[in-house]
C-alpha cells in the first residue's frame, strides 16, 4: 500500500510541469494557434527560470521570468501568424531549433550549479487524512498550482464569455467576427496565455522537477506535450489525464531501471515513443472506425480539433 | 420597422458590383433576385456591415445606419443568415447561442438565459436539445437555430442569403412557416434566392438586380415568365449549333428512378448518337451541376453514362470541368505552363518543355487567355481561369463534362468558346454541359435535360421542346 | 533577363539584411562577428584536410535536404527525417559488421541496405498518413524516438564493443567498409559522386518528368488530381519512400564516412537542420546545393570556435536558426523591392 501511495505522490509531483504545459498549449490551440516551439520554449524558460532564480536566490522570480520568456516567444509567433501571415508550423519549428541552441549557449555558466529549491508545503491538518491527505496535500506550492490549474482552465474556457470568445475564434473566425468579436485579439490572447504557461512549466522543470541546468535539460518534453494535447482532445481534464499517464510511464521506467540494469539506458526514453504510439493508435482508430465504435468509447477517444487550428486567419477578418 | 436603401454603389477595381441601388421595404417578405454576378451578395454584405459602400446610405426607421461595421448592423437590428451556417460546429447549440449574445455576462445568469432561449424555441415550435454539438444537426436545423439566435439578439430585419440550398423538403416547410410567423409579427425579411418556385411561394414583393442595377420591382401575384425575362440577358447568339450529322455509334444515359420527379416513368435508358450536345438546364441552386459531377465521380446517384457497345468507359475518357475553378479544378500554386505540363503528363513520362510551351502558346491564343506562362493560377482573373480550364480539354475522343462553361465570361468570349466546343462534335462521344442560362441551353444543345431542385423533370430532343416549356420545367412547374 | 536579375538583386539585399541581424546578435553576445566568421571560414576551408571534413559533413546534409524537397513538394512535413537517417545508418552498420564487412563491395551493399532501411522507415509515415490520416509530424516524431531507441539498444546490446558496453558507439568498422576515398588526404570521391548523382537526377526528375510535376501538384487538391488522372495518395506515399531512401543514404554517409562506426547521435541533428535549409530554399535545387554547403561549412568551422575563441559550438546553431528565421521574415516583409526602387530612382 505504501508503495502504491508513494508511486502516486511521485507521479503527481513529477507531472507538475507537464500539467502546466499541456493546459497552456491546449488553450493556445483552442484559439487556433499551434505553438510548435514548445520544445524550445520550455528549454529556454527552464534556463531563464533557473538563472534568475539563482541570481536573485528567489524561486518566485525564477517562475515569473520563465513565464515571461514563454509569453514573449508566443507573442512573436502570434505576430508572425497574424500580421505577417506566416505558416505557424514553419515559424514554430525554426524557433524550436533557435531556442534550444540559445539555451545551450547562454546556459553554459549555469551548468551543475545549485540553485534555489522549491520546498514542500504540506497543508496543515488535511495532509493527515489517510491516503488522500497524504497523497494530495504533501506537495509543493507549484504542484498545488498545477492541480488547481486543471479545473480553473476548464472553467475559464467553458464558463466565461472570454473563454467562449477565444474558442469561437479558434473554431470559425468568420462567424466570430460577424458577431462582433475581435478575432485577432482573441488569438493573441490565447497564444500568449499558452506561451506563458509553457514558460512557467519550463521554469518548474529546472526549479522543482529536475533541479538545476544542464545541456538540453528538458529534452523531448516539448514534443511530448504537443502529442498529449491531441491525446487530450483539447480538453483540460483529458489532457491532464494524459500528462499523469505519461508521468506514470516515467516512474515505472525509473523503477524498472533498478531491476534490469541492462536496458537502463533505454528505459527513460521509452515513455516518449509509447505515448506517441498510443496517440497514433487512437488517431488511427478514430479516423478509420469512427462509425463502428459505440458512443461510450467515442466520448472517451473522440477529440474535437478546433476547426481553424493551424490555419491563417481569413483575409477579411479585420 | 422599415428599411430604405438609397443610392448604394460599390466598385471593386474595374468591376461595378452595385450601381445606385435604391430599395424601400416597409413590411413583409421581400425577394432579391438576380443572376450570378448581378450584385446581390455585395448588397447583402453592405447591409450586414461586412463591407462599406463607396457611396449611398441606408436608413433604418429613418435613422442613418453606420456602414461597414458588423457590430453596428447587429445593434441596429439587422441579422444575416448566410448560405453556409455561420455557426460553430464543435460547440454545443447553447454555446453557439452564447457567442456574441446581447446579454451582459450570460454565464452569471445561465439558467435564466437558458430559460429565455428555451421559451423562444417553444414559441416557434422547434425541438432541439441544447447540449448537443451543433454539427450533429442537419444544415436545415442549424439554419433554424441561427435564425432564432438572430431573433434573440433583437433582429428586426433578417436577410437570408440563399439559405435553402441544402434543405430537404421538410426543413424548407419548417423554415418557411417560421419565416411567415416572423413576418406576421412585423419583422422584415429579405430573401435572396434564385429559386423561382420558393420566391413565388414565400414572398410578398421583390426586386430584380441585373449587372449591379435595379431593373424591376415585382409584387404578388408573380408572373414567372416576366421575372425570368427580366433576370436573364436576351442574347441572340451568332454561333449556332446547326451541324447535322449522323453517327453510327451510340451511347446511353441511364437515369435512376430516384432522380426523376415523376416517378411513374420507369427506369429510363435513352440512346443518343456520338457527338450529341446535351444541355442540363436548371436554375441556380438546382442540382444540374451535380449531375455533371456525378457522371465523373459516380458517387452521388445511379444516373450514369454507358456505351452502347458495352465497353467500359475509362476515367481518361472523361474531361470534367467543375464550376469551382480554383478550389476543385486547378492547382492554386502551379503556374499556367505547369498546368499544360500536367495535361501532357498523363500521356508521357518525360516532359518536353519545348513542346509543352508550343501547345500552351497555341491554346492560349486559341482560347484568348490573358496570362503569361509564369502566372500562378491564383493571379488570374476568374474569366481567365475559366478559359484556362477549357483550354485543357484533351485532344482525344472524350466525354466532355462541363459545369457552367461560360460562367463569368463576356458575350464575345462565350461565343468564341462555344465555337471551339462545337467544332469537337465530330470528334467526341458526348458534350454534356450545365447552365443556368436558358438561352445558352437553347442555342447550343441537341438534347435538353431539365432539372428542378434535385430532380430530373424532363429529357427530350430540342425539336420537341420550346423555351417556355423548359422555363416551366426548371421552375418546378410541371 | 530583367526578371532574373531583379530577383538576384532582391536576394542579395535580403542576404545583407539577414547577415546584419546575425552580426547584431553576435555583438550582443559580446563576441566579435568578424572574428567569428573568420574562425568559421578558416576552420572549414582553411586547408585541404579541413575542406575534406566540410565535404564529409556536406554529404549527409545535402542528401537530407534533397530528400526533404520530395516530401515538401507533396506538401508534407517530414519531421521523421532524423529517424530515416538513423535507420539508414543502422542498415549500413548491419552490412559493415557482417561477413561482407571486410570485402571491397561492402560500401556498395551498405548503400543498398541504407536506402532500403531509410525508405521503409519513411514509408511507415506515409502509410499512417494516407491510410489513417495521422499527421505526419507525430508519426515522424514517434519514429524518430523509436529509431533513437533502436540505435542505443544496438550499441549497448548486440552490437556492443568487445568487452565494454559503452554509449560511445560500436567498434570501428573494418577499413574495407569505410567510404572509399582517394589519395593521402582521403578525398571522399564516392560521396561527391553520390551527391552529384542525387542532385542531377532529382533536378531532371522534378523538372522534366510527369512524376515530378504531379508530385508538385499533389498535396492540396484531391479532386483536381483526379481530373488529371492521378491520385494524391499514391504520390504522398512515393514522396515519403523516396525521401526516406535518400535520408537513409545520408545515414550511410554518416556511419561509413564520418564516424566509421555507429554512435547514438549518428544523425547529428542534420535532419532538422535540413528542414531549416529547405525552408529558405523553397524547393529550388540550385539554392539547396549551395546553401547546404554553406551550412556545412558553418558546422565544421564552428567546431573551431571553442578552441580559437572559447565559444560554445551551439553558437553555430544560433547563427543558422537566426539566419533562417530572419530570411523568412524578410521574405514576408518584402522591404527589398521598394527599397531598391527608391535607390535606383534616385540615381537616375
Amino acid at each position: 500500500m505504501l508503495l502504491f501511495e508513494n508511486t502516486i505522490v511521485t507521479v503527481i509531483s513529477l507531472s507538475t510541469p507537464l500539467i502546466i504545459a499541456v493546459i497552456g498549449e491546449t488553450i493556445s490551440e483552442k484559439s487556433g494557434v499551434i505553438n510548435l516551439s514548445a520544445e524550445g520554449t520550455i528549454m529556454i524558460s527552464a534556463l531563464c527560470g533557473f538563472a534568475f532564480g539563482y541570481l536573485t536566490d528567489f524561486a518566485l522570480i525564477g517562475f515569473i521570468t520563465g513565464a515571461l520568456s514563454g509569453a514573449f516567444i508566443a507573442a512573436f509567433i502570434s505576430y508572425c501568424d497574424i500580421k505577417l501571415r506566416m505558416d505557424q508550423i514553419a515559424v514554430g519549428f525554426v524557433l524550436t531549433i533557435l531556442c534550444i541552441d540559445l539555451s545551450n549557449y547562454l546556459g553554459q555558466e549555469y551548468v551543475r550549479i545549485n540553485g534555489p529549491i522549491v520546498a514542500k508545503f504540506s497543508l496543515p491538518l488535511i495532509s493527515k487524512i489517510p491516503f488522500f491527505g497524504k497523497v494530495l496535500f504533501n506537495h509543493s506550492l507549484i504542484t498545488y498550482f498545477s492541480i488547481l490549474l486543471i479545473p480553473t482552465s476548464w472553467f475559464f474556457l467553458n464558463k466565461t464569455s472570454l473563454g467562449l470568445a477565444i474558442r469561437a475564434s479558434g473554431e470559425n473566425p468568420l462567424a466570430a467576427r460577424s458577431r462582433g468579436i475581435n478575432v485577432k485579439k482573441m488569438r493573441l490572447l490565447g497564444t500568449i496565455i499558452g506561451g506563458a504557461l509553457l514558460g512557467l512549466a519550463g521554469a518548474t522543470f529546472s526549479l522543482y522537477t529536475k533541479y538545476g541546468w544542464s545541456e538540453s535539460h528538458t529534452a523531448n518534453y516539448g514534443w511530448i506535450i504537443l502529442a498529449i494535447v491531441i491525446f487530450g482532445g483539447w480538453n483540460p481534464y483529458r489532457a491532464a489525464a494524459g500528462a499523469y499517464g505519461f508521468g506514470l510511464l516515467q516512474v515505472l521506467a525509473i523503477k524498472a531501471q533498478s531491476v534490469t540494469l541492462a536496458l537502463s539506458q533505454i528505459l527513460p526514453l521509452l515513455p516518449f515513443p509509447i505515448m506517441i504510439f498510443i496517440l497514433i493508435f487512437i488517431q488511427y482508430i478514430n479516423r478509420r472506425e469512427r462509425k463502428n465504435l459505440p458512443k461510450f468509447i467515442l466520448s472517451i477517444l473522440g477529440g474535437n480539433q478546433p476547426e481553424a487550428l493551424g490555419k491563417k486567419l481569413p483575409e477579411d477578418v479585420n | 420597422m422599415k428599411i430604405e436603401i438609397k443610392n448604394i454603389s460599390k466598385t471593386f477595381g474595374d468591376l461595378i458590383a452595385n450601381s445606385e441601388i435604391s430599395i424601400s421595404i416597409n413590411n413583409g417578405i421581400h425577394a432579391l433576385l438576380g443572376e450570378n454576378g448581378a450584385g446581390k451578395s455585395t448588397l447583402v454584405k453592405i447591409i450586414s456591415g461586412q463591407i462599406a459602400p463607396d457611396q449611398g446610405e441606408i436608413l433604418i426607421d429613418d435613422k442613418s445606419l453606420l456602414l461597414g461595421s458588423p457590430k453596428q448592423s447587429i445593434e441596429s437590428g439587422i441579422g444575416l443568415l448566410n448560405q453556409d451556417p455561420l455557426d460553430f460546429g464543435n460547440l454545443s447549440v447553447l454555446e453557439t447561442f452564447l457567442v456574441g449574445i446581447k446579454d451582459q455576462n450570460p454565464f452569471r445568469k445561465l439558467n435564466k438565459t437558458k430559460q429565455s432561449i428555451s421559451d423562444l424555441f417553444k414559441k416557434y415550435k422547434i425541438k432541439i436539445d441544447f447540449s448537443e454539438r451543433t454539427n450533429n444537426f442537419s444544415i436545415g436545423e442549424r439554419q433554424q437555430i441561427e435564425l432564432l439566435r438572430l431573433l434573440y439578439n433583437g433582429a428586426k430585419l433578417i436577410v437570408l442569403d440563399e439559405p435553402t440550398s441544402a434543405f430537404s423538403l421538410e426543413q424548407k416547410k419548417m423554415m418557411f412557416n417560421t419565416l411567415r410567423s416572423l413576418s406576421n409579427e412585423g419583422i422584415i425579411i429579405i430573401f435572396v434566392s434564385h429559386k423561382l418556385d420558393e420566391i413565388m411561394e414565400l414572398c410578398d414583393s421583390g426586386t430584380i438586380l441585373k449587372s449591379g442595377k435595379v431593373v424591376h420591382s415585382i409584387t404578388k401575384p408573380f408572373n414567372s415568365k416576366e421575372i425570368i425575362g427580366k433576370m436573364f440577358e436576351n442574347t441572340d447568339s451568332l454561333v449556332k449549333n446547326d451541324k447535322d450529322f449522323s453517327s453510327s455509334e451510340y451511347f446511353n444515359i441511364s437515369v435512376s428512378n430516384n432522380d426523376l420527379l415523376e416517378k411513374e416513368k420507369k427506369y429510363l435508358e435513352i440512346k443518343f448518337p456520338y457527338g450529341s450536345v446535351i444541355g442540363i438546364a436548371g436554375l441556380q441552386g438546382s442540382s444540374n451541376d451535380l449531375y455533371i459531377k456525378n457522371f465523373f465521380t459516380k458517387d452521388l446517384s445511379e444516373t450514369k453514362i454507358t456505351l452502347d457497345s458495352n465497353n467500359k468507359i475509362s476515367k481518361k475518357s472523361f474531361y470534367y470541368m467543375p464550376a469551382d475553378r480554383v478550389e476543385r479544378g486547378l492547382f492554386r500554386d502551379l503556374n499556367v505552363l505547369e498546368h499544360f505540363g500536367l495535361y501532357k503528363a498523363s500521356e508521357s513520362k518525360i516532359l518536353n518543355w519545348g513542346k509543352i510551351k508550343d501547345i500552351a502558346s497555341k491554346k492560349i491564343s486559341e482560347f484568348n487567355i490573358k496570362a503569361k506562362f509564369s502566372n500562378e493560377v491564383s493571379e488570374l482573373s476568374g474569366g481567365n481561369q475559366q478559359r484556362l480550364m477549357l483550354s485543357l480539354m484533351p485532344e482525344v475522343k472524350s466525354i466532355l463534362l462541363l459545369e457552367q462553361p461560360t460562367r463569368g465570361l463576356d458575350l464575345n468570349s462565350a461565343q468564341n468558346i462555344w465555337e471551339t466546343i462545337l467544332s469537337r462534335k465530330s470528334k467526341d462521344i458526348a458534350i454534356i454541359f450545365s447552365s443556368t442560362d436558358i438561352d445558352e441551353i437553347w442555342d447550343y444543345s441537341d438534347i435538353i435535360l431539365s432539372v428542378s431542385g434535385r430532380f430530373i423533370v424532363n429529357i427530350d430532343y430540342k425539336k420537341n421542346l420550346t423555351k417556355e416549356k423548359i422555363i416551366n420545367y426548371v421552375s418546378g412547374i410541371v | 533577363m530583367n526578371n532574373n536579375f531583379e530577383k538576384l538583386q532582391i536576394s542579395l539585399l535580403r542576404l545583407f539584411f539577414t547577415l546584419s541581424i546575425i552580426f547584431f546578435i553576435l555583438t550582443l553576445f559580446g563576441t566579435s562577428p568578424l572574428k567569428v566568421f573568420d574562425s568559421i571560414i578558416y576552420g572549414s576551408l582553411g586547408s585541404y584536410s579541413k575542406l575534406i571534413r566540410t565535404l564529409i559533413v556536406w554529404g549527409p546534409i545535402s542528401m537530407a535536404s534533397i530528400a526533404l524537397i520530395y516530401t515538401f513538394s507533396a506538401g508534407m512535413w517530414n519531421i521523421g527525417i532524423e529517424g530515416q537517417i538513423i535507420m539508414g545508418a543502422v542498415g549500413a552498420t548491419l552490412i559493415a559488421r557482417s561477413f561482407l564487412g571486410d570485402t571491397f563491395i561492402s560500401p556498395y551493399v551498405q548503400i543498398i541496405f541504407a536506402i532500403g532501411f531509410g525508405g521503409v522507415w519513411g514509408l511507415i509515415c506515409g502509410l499512417l498518413k494516407v491510410k489513417g490520416n495521422v499527421h505526419e509530424i507525430f508519426s515522424g516524431l514517434g519514429l524518430d524516438f523509436v529509431a533513437s531507441g533502436i540505435v542505443i539498444y544496438l550499441i549497448i546490446g548486440p552490437w556492443k564493443r568487445e568487452g565494454i558496453a559503452s554509449t560511445s558507439g560500436t567498434d570501428i568498422f573494418d577499413k574495407a567498409s569505410w567510404i572509399p576515398t582517394i589519395g593521402q588526404n582521403e578525398f571522399p570521391l564516392l560521396l561527391i559522386i553520390l551527391i552529384l548523382i542525387l542532385y542531377i537526377l532529382s533536378f531532371v526528375v522534378l523538372k522534366y518528368t510527369s512524376f515530378g510535376l504531379r508530385l508538385k501538384a499533389t498535396g492540396v487538391n484531391e479532386l483536381a488530381t483526379q481530373r488529371f488522372y492521378f491520385s494524391s495518395s499514391t504520390f504522398i506515399l512515393l514522396s515519403f519512400f523516396i525521401a526516406g531512401s535518400i535520408a537513409g543514404l545520408a545515414g550511410f554517409s554518416q556511419a561509413s564516412g564520418a564516424y566509421h562506426k555507429l554512435v547514438p547521435s549518428i544523425s547529428g541533428g542534420f535532419g532538422f537542420l535540413s528542414i531549416l535549409i529547405v525552408l529558405i530554399c523553397s524547393r529550388n535545387i540550385y539554392f539547396t546545393f549551395i546553401v547546404s554547403f554553406f551550412f556545412s561549412a558553418l558546422i565544421v568551422g564552428g567546431s573551431q570556435l571553442q578552441i580559437r575563441l572559447g565559444l560554445d559550438h551551439s553558437l553555430i546553431g544560433i547563427i543558422q536558426a537566426t539566419f533562417v528565421l530572419s530570411w523568412l521574415i524578410f521574405e514576408k516583409l518584402k522591404l527589398e523591392e521598394p527599397l531598391l526602387k527608391k535607390v535606383f530612382r534616385s540615381n537616375k
